[in-house]
C-alpha cells in the first residue's frame, strides 16, 4: 500500500531491532561484528535446512510439522556450536586485553555480546522471512491470504517477524547465561520456548487462526523478554554489589 | 571509567564495511528504481566484443558467449595493468596524473550525468537544463578536486570516491546476466593471479612501489584512522615534528600518480573507438594527502598504533610474541590486492587498485608524541576501489532477481571481506580482495534463487515460521 505502508511494515517488523542497534550496538565495532557474523551463522543454517527440505516443497500441509521440528532442532545445534565459537572469541579477548592492559571482559559486556548474537539471528530472521515479501507492499495495493482474511498477509508478516526477532534476541541471552552458569533449566528452556514458538505458529494454517497465532508468537516473545531481563536484573545487581566492593578497596588502597 | 576491550577491537574493519555497505546499498537502491529487470537497451560495450547476448539463445550459447567476453575482458584488464605498470617503472607520472584528472571527471560528469537524467525522467522532478548543467559541472569538478586530494574534509573524499565507485558499477549492472557472473568470477581469478603469481602485474607492482617506498597509484579508498576523542585533527605536517610514520607517509604519497592503466595513446584510441559511452577510468591516482589520514588508494591495511587494532591484535596474538602497548608492526611492506580495471569501454580501463594493504607502522615510542599531537594514524584500512565495484555489481545483479539474494549476498559478500582482513592480518603480505568474497558471493546468490527463495516463500505465505 504505497511508500507508508510499505514502511510501516517494515517498521514493526524491524523497529525495535534498530532502536537495539543504535542505543547498544552501534557504539562498539566489535558488536557491530558480531551482528554480522551471527547473522551470517544463521543465514547458513537457514540455507542448509532448505537444501534438507527443498524436495519436499511445495508439499501437503502436514509436512510443516515435521520440517519444523528438524529445522528447530538444526537451528539450537547451531546455537550450541555458535557458543563454543563464542568461548573462543571471548578468551582471544581476555588475552588481547591483557596485552593491552585493558581490563578483561566485564558481565555486562558478555551480555552484550549475547545480545548482539540474538540480534544478529533475529534480523536475520526477520530480514528473510518479512522484509523480503516486502517488496509487493511499496506498491498500490494489498494482499491477503486465504487462511487469514482480517489482516493483510504484510501485516502478520510483520507482527511476526517483530515476535521472532524479540524471541532469538533474548533468548540467546539466556542461553548464553546458561550454558556459562551451566544452569539446566535454563538450557532446557530456550529450545523448547522455540520450539513452541514454531509450533503454535501452524495454528497460522487453519482458516482464521492468524488471530490466534500472532498473539502467542507476541506473549511468546514477552515471555522470552522476561526470562531474559530478571536473568540480567540478577547479573547486575549482584554485579554491581561486587564492583562497589572494588571500588571501596581501591580507593582505601589508595589513600 | 576505564574503556573496556569492546570499544577498541574492531573499528577499522568498521571503518572498511560502512563504505562498502553504503555504495552496496546506493547501487542496489539504483538498480531497484531504474532498472529492476535488467537494462531493456543492450550497451555495447568492451566487455560484449564478442558476444551480444539476446534472451532468447540457447544455454550453451550464453554460457560460450558468456565466457569468450569474461576472458577479452580480463585479457585488455591484464593489458592494461601491464602498461600501468610500465608507467610507473619509467615514472610518466604527469601523463598519468593527467588522464586521471580526466578520468575521474568523465565519470562524474558523464555517467554521474546520464544516471541523473534518468532519475530525474523517473521521478518528474522539475528541473531546467540551465541549472542542471551548472549543478553538474560544479558536482564533477569539485571530484575531480577530492580526487587529487586537495585539502578538503575527508568525508567529502570519501563521499566521492563512494559515488565514483556507484556509478561504474551501476553501468557494469548493464551487462547481460550471463555475461555479468561469468565477468565476476573470471575477475576473481584474474585477482588471484595477479596479485600472487610471481609473474602477476599487481604483484610487481608492489614490489616497485616497496622499492621505492612510493605509493601506489590508483584509486583507493582509505578509512578515516580511528583517532582518539580529544585530538581536534592533525595538525600541518610541515609545523609538527612528525614522527617516522608520517613523515613516511608524506613521502610515501609524493605526486608520483601512477596511473593506472593505459596512459594517453591507450585513451586516444579508445575514443576512437567509442562504441559505447561507457566507461571509466576507474583507477585514479590520489595525490597525496597532506594530512596522514587521507589517502585513497587501494585496500592498505593500516595497523594500528597505540589502541589495539583488531588485525594489528590478530597478528600479535596469533603470532605469540609479546606486544606491549605500544606495539605495532615494523614493516613497512603494503599488501596491495587488486589493481582492477574496470572499464567497460575501450577508454580506460584503468586499474584500479583493488586490493588490501597493509602497512605496518615502527613508531615505537613516538607513539604518544602521536597521540599528543593529534598525528596517531590508528589502523586505518585501505581498500582498492575496485573492489567497491565488483562487490556492488554482484549485489546490483542480485537486486534485479529478488531482495532476498541482494541480503543473502551483501552477507556473503562482507563475511567474504572480514575473512579476508583476519587473513591479512595473519600473512602479512599482499593478498587480493575479490576472491573470497565473489566466490561466496555468488555460491549464496545461486544457492539462495533456486533453494532458499521457494523455500522460505513458501513457508511465509503459509505464516509458518522458525
Amino acid at each position: 500500500m504505497t511508500g507508508v505502508g510499505g514502511t510501516g511494515y517494515a517498521l514493526i517488523a524491524l523497529g525495535p531491532a534498530f532502536s537495539l542497534f543504535v542505543t547498544v550496538i552501534a557504539s562498539k565495532p566489535f558488536l557491530i561484528l558480531t551482528v554480522l557474523g551471527s547473522a551470517m551463522m544463521w543465514l547458513v543454517s537457514l540455507i542448509a535446512c532448505a537444501i534438507l527440505w527443498r524436495a519436499f516443497l511445495p508439499g501437503a500441509v502436514w509436512t510443516f510439522l515435521p520440517l519444523l521440528i528438524t529445522v528447530v532442532g538444526i537451528q539450537e545445534a547451531v546455537r550450541l556450536y555458535y557458543w563454543c565459537l563464542y568461548l573462543k572469541v571471548e578468551h582471544f579477548l581476555n588475552k588481547l586485553a591483557a596485552k593491552v592492559s585493558k581490563p578483561q571482559l566485564v558481565a555486562t559486556d558478555k551480555i552484550q555480546i549475547a545480545i548482539a548474537s540474538g540480534l544478529g539471528h533475529g534480523i536475520a530472521h526477520s530480514v528473510f522471512f518479512c522484509l523480503s515479501l516486502l517488496t509487493p507492499a511499496f506498491g498500490p495495493a494489498t494482499y491477503y491470504i486465504d487462511s487469514c482474511v482480517h489482516m493483510p498477509l504484510f501485516l502478520v508478516a510483520a507482527f511476526m517477524g517483530l515476535g521472532f526477532l524479540l524471541l532469538h534476541t533474548f533468548s540467546m541471552v539466556i542461553a548464553f547465561n546458561a550454558l556459562a552458569g551451566d544452569k539446566h533449566f535454563h538450557q532446557l528452556f530456550v529450545p523448547v520456548m522455540h520450539l513452541c514458538a514454531s509450533l503454535l505458529t501452524m495454528v497460522n494454517l487453519l482458516p482464521g487462526g492468524c488471530i490466534a497465532g500472532v498473539p502467542m508468537t507476541l506473549i511468546c516473545a514477552v515471555v522470552t523478554m522476561a526470562v531474559a531481563g530478571k536473568i540480567v536484573w540478577d547479573k547486575t545487581s549482584t554485579g554491581s554489589a561486587e564492583l562497589g566492593n572494588l571500588q571501596r578497596v581501591h580507593s582505601s588502597s589508595s589513600l | 571509567m576505564e574503556k573496556g576491550i569492546l570499544e577498541m577491537v574492531g573499528g577499522e574493519i568498521i571503518g572498511i564495511v560502512s563504505p562498502v555497505s553504503i555504495c552496496m546499498l546506493l547501487v542496489v537502491l539504483l538498480v531497484h528504481t531504474l532498472t529492476p529487470h535488467g537494462s531493456s537497451t543492450s550497451v555495447a560495450t568492451i566487455a560484449m566484443m564478442i558476444y551480444n547476448e539476446q534472451p532468447n539463445d540457447s544455454f550453451v550459447e550464453k554460457f560460450k558467449g558468456g565466457l569468450l567476453n569474461a576472458i577479452v575482458f580480463v585479457c585488455i584488464v591484464m593489458l592494461v595493468t601491464f602498461v600501468l605498470v610500465g608507467l610507473f617503472y619509467f615514472r610518466f607520472t604527469k601523463c598519468l596524473r593527467v588522464y586521471m584528472g580526466f578520468s575521474a571527471f568523465t565519470v562524474l560528469a558523464w555517467m554521474g550525468g546520464i544516471v541523473a537524467v534518468e532519475l530525474i525522467q523517473f521521478f518528474s522532478i522539475p528541473i531546467d537544463i540551465i541549472t542542471f548543467a551548472i549543478c553538474l559541472v560544479n558536482f564533477a569538478s569539485v571530484g575531480v578536486m577530492a580526487v587529487f586530494f586537495c585539502r578538503m574534509p575527508i568525508v567529502l573524499i570519501q563521499g566521492y570516491l563512494v559515488v565514483i565507485g556507484m556509478l561504474v558499477a551501476f553501468w557494469f549492472t548493464k551487462l547481460p546476466e550471463w555475461t555479468t557472473w561469468i565477468l565476476l568470477v573470471a575477475m576473481a581469478i584474474y585477482d588471484i593471479v595477479a596479485v600472487l603469481a610471481p609473474g602477476g602485474p599487481l604483484n610487481m607492482l608492489v614490489e616497485l612501489a616497496i622499492a621505492r617506498d612510493e605509493d601506489i597509484p590508483a584509486l583507493i579508498y582509505e578509512a578515516r584512522p580511528v583517532l582518539p576523542r580529544q585530538i581536534s585533527g592533525p595538525p600541518p605536517m610541515s609545523s609538527s615534528p612528525t614522527p617516522a610514520r608520517t613523515r613516511r607517509w608524506s613521502n610515501r604519497r609524493a605526486p608520483r600518480n601512477p596511473g593506472v592503466g593505459r596512459g594517453n595513446s591507450g585513451s586516444n584510441s579508445a575514443l576512437d573507438n567509442l562504441r559505447t559511452s561507457n566507461g571509466q577510468p576507474t583507477s585514479l591516482i590520489t595525490e597525496p594527502p597532506l594530512a596522514p589520514e587521507v589517502g585513497i588508494i587501494g585496500s592498505r591495511l593500516v595497523s594500528s598504533t597505540g589502541d589495539a587494532g583488531m588485525l594489528n591484535s590478530i597478528s600479535t596474538v596469533v603470532a605469540g610474541h609479546q606486544a606491549t602497548e605500544s606495539n605495532v608492526d615494523e614493516d613497512t611492506v603494503p599488501l596491495v590486492s587488486h589493481g582492477t580495471n574496470n572499464s567497460s569501454t575501450a577508454a580506460a580501463l584503468d586499474g584500479m587498485e583493488s586490493g588490501m594493504r597493509f602497512q605496518g607502522s615502527d613508531q615505537g615510542g613516538s607513539e604518544s608524541e602521536d597521540e599528543g599531537l593529534g598525528l596517531g594514524v590508528s589502523g586505518a584500512v585501505k581498500l582498492g576501489l575496485g573492489d567497491f565495484i565488483f562487490y556492488s555489481v554482484l549485489v546490483g545483479r542480485a537486486a534485479m532477481y529478488d531482495l532476498m539474494t541482494v541480503y543473502a549476498c551483501y552477507l556473503a559478500i562482507i563475511g567474504g571481506l572480514g575473512a579476508t582482513l583476519i587473513l591479512l592480518a595473519v600473512w602479512r603480505r599482499a593478498l587480493p580482495a575479490l576472491p573470497i568474497s565473489i566466490t561466496l558471493g555468488v555460491v549464496f546468490y545461486f544457492l539462495t534463487r533456486l533453494i532458499l527463495d521457494p523455500f522460505v516463500v513458501d513457508l511465509a505465505t503459509h505464516l509458518v515460521v522458525f
